[in-house]
Order: C-alpha cells, then sequence, then structure tokens
C-alpha cells in the first residue's frame, strides 16, 4: 500500500457519487439498471481495483467515467469529479481533450485494440500529436523512449510495423506505451491481462506496478480476478448487479471478507482454500435481471446466508471501521 | 507486393484466354450467319461458297487458331455485314460508352460512400431512414423508367437539359445520373454495413479513448477498414456499368458500344462480336487487377501476405 492511499479522504483525484447509468434494452420497453448508485473515490496515486463477475457494471463505471458509453446508455444520475472539475457537465470537445491526455485508457484485447491498417508508429503519436501538438524528430524520439520504457527494443523497428507482426504481449505493451504517452493522471485499465497468456500476464502486472511507482499516477483496474487485484491494488471495490456491496483495503478484503458475495468470489480464487486438483468452485445461480431488481438484496437469491429480510429491504452501506463499508444486514454479526 | 502483383498478373492471362475461347464459342452458337447474308433462294452450293468464302468451312479450332493468330498481329478480323475492320467499329464507339460508364461510376460511387457514412453515422436517425428509403427506391426503379421519367421532369418540363444525343456536358448529365442510380444504392448500403460494424470494434473504441477527433476517427480510420467490401463491389458496378448501359443508351440516343453490340448479335456477325465483347472483357480484367492492387495499397496484411 503507497502512503497516497492513507489520505484518500484528502487528496481524492476522483470522486464518484451516485452514478447511475441506464440502459435501453432492445424493444427500448425496460430500463435496465447497469450502474445502480456507486459512489467511490481514487486518491493521486493510488490504485483501486473494481471486481465483479461480468455484467455487474464495472465497464459501464469505467466508460461513465470516460463518457463513452454505448449509444443505447445513458448517465440518468449522479455526479463524477476529476481533479477538482465536473466531468459530467463538460462538452464533448472538452471531454475529447481530456481523454488521451488526463485520463487514458487501455483496454481488454490488445490483439484487437490497434487499427490493422496503420504502423505502429502512426498510431502511438496520434495522443502526442492532438494533445502535445509534437511532430518531426522530438515526436520519433519521444516514441521510441516510450517504446524502451515499456521493454521493447529495437523501437526505431517496431514502429514501422503493423499490429499483426506482433505478439500480444507486445500489442499490450504498446497500448500501455500509448496510454502513457500525454503522461494522464488517471489510467483506467479494463480487464488489462484477461487476453493474455499467463506467462505475459505477469510481466505486464510487473510493467504496470513499475510505470505507477515511476510516474505516480492513480490507477483504477476493472477485472474479474482477485489475483490481479492483489497484486496491484490498494484498494478494492466488490461490485454486484451494479452496486458496490464491498469496499476495503486489499488486505482486509483477503482477510476479512464480510459480504457473502466477496467470499465467494474468493472461494472461486485457485489455489486458495482449496487443495491442488479439487474442481474450480463456482457461485450457484444467476445474477438478477437488472430490469427487473428484487426489492431487497440482489445478491439475496444466491446467498447462502440470506434470510426474510434480505429479500424484503435493501441493505443500507454499513461501515465497519475507517475503510471498510459492506452492504449487507449480516455482515456486523 | 511484388510477388502478389506478379501472380495477379498470371491470373490476368489466364482469365483472358479464357474469354477468347468463351467467346469465340458464344458468338457461333448465335446461330450460323451464312443463311442471313444469302439469299433466301440461294443453292446449297452457294451457301458453301459464302462459307468457304468466310472461313467458316474449316474446322472449329482451325477457326479459333486463325481467331488468336489474328488477335496476336492485331487483326481482329473484318465485320462480316458492314466488311470493315471490327476493331476499327468498335473504338468508333467505345468513348462515348467509357464516358458514360466512368461519369456514372465516379458520381456514385463518391455519393454512395458519402451517404453510407452519413447513415451510419446517424443510425437510427430519421437521416438514416430516409437514406435507406431513397437505397432502396434506387435499387428497386428500372433504368428505362429512371430514364424516360428524368427526361420528362429535367427535360420536358423544365427545360434545364437536352433530352438526347452527345454534344456538350449538357448531354452527359442525364444518362449518367440514370445508369448511376443504381450502383450509388448499392455502393450506400454496402458502405453503410460495413461503416456499422467497423464502427463497433475495439480498435475504433480505443482511438475513442486516445481523444482522437471524431471526423479522423470516421474518415481516415473507420471508412478504410469498411472499404475492402465497398470496393470489391464498386468493381462488379463498373462491370455491370460498362456491359449495361445498352438500355440507358437507347433512352438517350447515346451513340455507344450498346447499339453497335445488339446489332451484332442479331446479325450473327461473329468477328464484331467478338472484337467487342473481348475489348470490354480486356477493360474489365485490367480493373478488376487495378482493384486487386488496390485492395493491397489499403490492407498491409494482404500486402505482407
Amino acid at each position: 500500500m503507497t502512503d497516497a492511499a492513507a489520505d484518500l479522504t484528502d487528496d481524492a483525484l476522483l470522486r464518484v457519487e451516485g452514478l447511475e447509468v441506464h440502459l435501453a434494452d432492445r424493444d427500448g420497453l425496460r430500463v435496465v439498471r447497469a450502474v445502480n448508485g456507486v459512489d467511490f473515490t481514487l486518491a493521486r496515486g493510488e490504485t483501486v481495483g473494481i471486481v465483479g463477475e461480468s455484467g455487474c457494471g464495472k465497464s459501464m463505471t469505467a466508460m461513465s467515467l470516460m463518457r463513452l458509453l454505448p449509444a443505447s446508455a445513458r448517465i440518468v444520475d449522479g455526479a463524477v469529479s476529476f481533479a477538482g472539475e465536473d466531468l459530467l457537465a463538460k462538452s464533448e470537445a472538452e471531454m475529447r481533450r481530456l481523454r488521451g491526455q488526463q485520463i487514458a485508457m487501455i483496454l481488454q484485447d490488445p490483439m484487437v485494440s490497434l487499427d490493422p491498417l496503420y504502423r505502429i508508429g502512426d498510431q502511438m503519436a496520434e495522443p502526442l500529436r492532438i494533445h502535445k501538438s509534437m511532430s518531426g524528430t522530438a515526436l520519433r524520439s519521444k516514441l521510441e523512449a516510450l517504446l524502451r520504457a515499456v521493454g521493447i527494443s529495437s523501437p526505431e523497428r517496431r514502429l514501422r510495423q503493423y499490429p499483426h507482426q506482433m505478439s500480444g504481449g507486445m500489442l499490450q505493451r504498446i497500448v500501455g506505451a500509448t496510454a502513457m504517452s500525454c503522461d494522464p493522471l488517471l489510467l483506467i485499465a479494463d480487464e488489462p491481462t484477461t487476453a493474455l497468456d499467463p506467462t505475459v500476464q505477469a510481466q505486464f502486472l510487473d510493467l504496470l506496478d513499475e510505470l505507477k511507482q515511476r510516474t505516480g499516477l492513480s490507477l483504477l483496474i476493472i477485472t474479474h480476478d482477485f489475483g490481479v487485484a492483489a497484486r496491484l491494488c490498494d484498494r478494492v471495490l466488490v461490485m454486484y448487479a451494479g452496486r458496490i456491496v464491498e469496499q476495503a483495503p486489499v488486505r482486509e478484503i483477503f482477510d476479512n471478507p464480510r459480504h457473502p458475495y466477496t467470499q465467494a468470489l474468493l472461494s472461486t480464487v485457485p489455489g486458495r482454500q482449496h487443495a491442488s486438483g479439487r474442481r474450480l468452485r463456482t457461485i450457484e445461480g444467476q445474477p438478477p435481471d437488472l430490469a427487473d431488481l428484487p426489492p431487497g438484496c440482489s445478491f439475496a437469491a444466491r446467498c447462502p446466508k440470506a434470510q426474510q429480510r434480505c429479500h424484503a429491504e435493501a441493505p443500507p452501506e454499513l461501515r465497519l471501521g475507517d475503510r471498510h463499508t459492506v452492504r449487507c444486514w449480516y455482515a456486523m454479526s | 507486393m511484388v510477388a502478389y502483383t506478379l501472380r495477379r498478373l498470371g491470373l490476368m492471362v489466364v482469365t483472358v484466354i479464357g474469354v477468347t475461347i468463351v467467346v469465340f464459342i458464344a458468338a457461333r452458337l448465335s446461330g450460323d450467319v451464312t443463311y442471313l447474308i444469302a439469299p433466301q433462294d440461294a443453292t446449297p452450293a452457294e451457301l458453301a461458297r459464302i462459307r468457304t468464302e468466310l472461313g467458316l468451312d474449316r474446322p472449329i479450332w482451325i477457326q479459333y487458331w486463325r481467331f488468336i493468330e489474328g488477335l496476336m498481329s492485331g487483326d481482329f478480323g473484318e465485320s462480316i455485314r458492314y466488311r470493315r475492320p471490327a476493331m476499327e467499329l468498335i473504338l468508333s464507339r467505345l468513348p462515348a460508352t467509357v464516358q458514360l460508364a466512368v461519369t456514372a461510376f465516379t458520381i456514385s460511387t463518391v455519393l454512395g460512400i458519402w451517404l453510407g457514412v452519413a447513415s451510419a453515422r446517424r443510425r437510427g436517425t430519421w437521416i438514416d431512414d430516409l437514406i435507406r428509403m431513397g437505397a432502396v427506391l434506387g435499387q428497386s426503379m428500372p433504368n428505362f423508367w429512371i430514364g424516360t421519367m428524368a427526361i420528362l421532369l429535367f427535360a420536358v418540363v423544365l427545360g434545364w437539359l437536352p433530352t438526347s444525343g452527345r454534344d456538350g456536358w449538357q448531354h452527359l448529365v442525364l444518362p449518367a445520373a440514370t445508369l448511376g442510380v443504381f450502383t450509388m444504392a448499392a455502393i450506400m448500403r454496402i458502405t453503410r454495413s460495413a461503416m456499422l460494424q467497423t464502427m463497433d470494434t475495439e480498435y475504433i473504441k480505443f482511438l475513442r479513448v486516445k481523444g482522437v477527433p471524431e471526423g479522423t476517427i470516421i474518415w481516415k480510420h473507420a471508412l478504410r477498414n469498411s472499404l475492402i467490401p465497398v470496393l470489391a463491389l464498386a468493381g462488379i458496378q463498373l462491370g455491370n456499368l460498362l456491359g449495361g448501359t445498352v438500355i440507358v443508351e437507347t433512352v438517350f440516343s447515346w451513340p455507344g458500344i450498346g447499339s453497335v453490340m445488339i446489332e451484332a448479335i442479331t446479325n450473327r456477325d461473329y468477328p464484331l462480336i467478338q472484337a467487342g465483347v473481348l475489348l470490354v472483357s480486356l477493360l474489365l480484367i485490367s480493373l478488376n487487377l487495378i482493384i486487386d492492387l488496390l485492395f493491397a495499397v489499403i490492407d498491409p496484411r494482404i500486402r505482407y501476405d
């Protein structure tokens, strides 16, 4: 854990309050509550992980911060402030100047993150040309330096190559270097290692860690993998059905998970609790229909500890110590 | 790229040889020309004399060989009806057809791509609906009807443009527009669907994330990535335009290759048919080569294959 994480309340780079995102489903008749009242902060230099199953709203939350939601989605409520500015009040032109410059992002699959028709150099240069008006030899040497910084040798040659001539691991480094090119304050990484081979995954996580240490940027990691969170994060937010159901420092989450969903997720991590050779555990049941959420706790239907109250009333956020919160009626006991 | 070009050129030679065989046989399948030129009461001896004169009494492969020999020395034979070199007759009419087809093609491709992009960008809005409805109309109205209506409106009622003939650029407007409507609609539709597919990719998302302006994303990245199917269709359409001007040429009395070819076929004028079809085929094959090479220019994955 870094020192910056300790004073998150004073020095929040990003503050999200009551964020709600609605999606119109195919027939446009039902409202899908993809993100359903999300609050969190991210301090300067802090690394936070949003963990949850697919469809829980973690990527929607991330894309809301970029204001790059799909056409069917809309932010209907909430506030997002970044470096003291209201992101939801900004015009599209202002947002565009922010993207790639102050808030950068890397996507899940590096093999398809780059335009197959342009050279690596052209694509890496775009943010620097657009945001920093760089060109000529200054641009060229900056690009070479960026590639060297992510451990890619003979950058002159690599810059002239096309995406299809490179491996997934190398492309992810290039995507990372592109994202870092304008020295952003915040880097959002959406499942940054899911599409990579296990050995390459570890290397890329090391690289992210190193970038973080060197530049002091804040990192928001979207993942379904507690292993990734454990490796990089200071704090973890566990999301379920569009809500944050538990948040705590990473050690606390592993040592003292209070929400039954967090406990269930942790028990599915291979190599934890279970002897090798046993089958991976999965969580019974399906997440609720986001267009038809139950009145009570949205995890109640799958929860082994659910009582009558859980099905009837949504639990409030309980504070368990100054940096650990949980939404569960029975987390106290 | 060199290997790719050579491979395409090799294929082109094979195609040309194939075309000569097909044209040669198809022309003769239209019937025996002898009966058309001989007087009605001609005796078998007279018919045989005409056949010998035209070389039609020889075995078919000898006739084909002489046809190829002629081609090698640039001799496409003499029109049976006009008694003039076939190629000369075709060449005197070809420029008008090429002018018409190329004008129609250029305008309809540029507009079709532009409308396709506009439609994809405004997916689900009334502009998208309007453009798509126009495309359905454009693809379902027959040429001769569009041409007649265009003459009625722009030449007869409004008097802006001439009804027929080939003189200045004013004469080109209506026939080119009529000929291009179908192609424009087809290009628009394929551009729209290719753009929608491209806009949904991760690399377009990553461009947005980098803060690249929307105009650059659309015209530099998304359109280029959508261009392969558009170009493939454009190649086929150009062939249809060159070979399919007959109707439009008739409606607008455009002095192109169409009427000559129809006449040649009804007269069973083998050398004229052969010269006409061969020339249009050569033109098409060369255009297809250009399009194949453009694929490689657009997409490095084809170039480096």
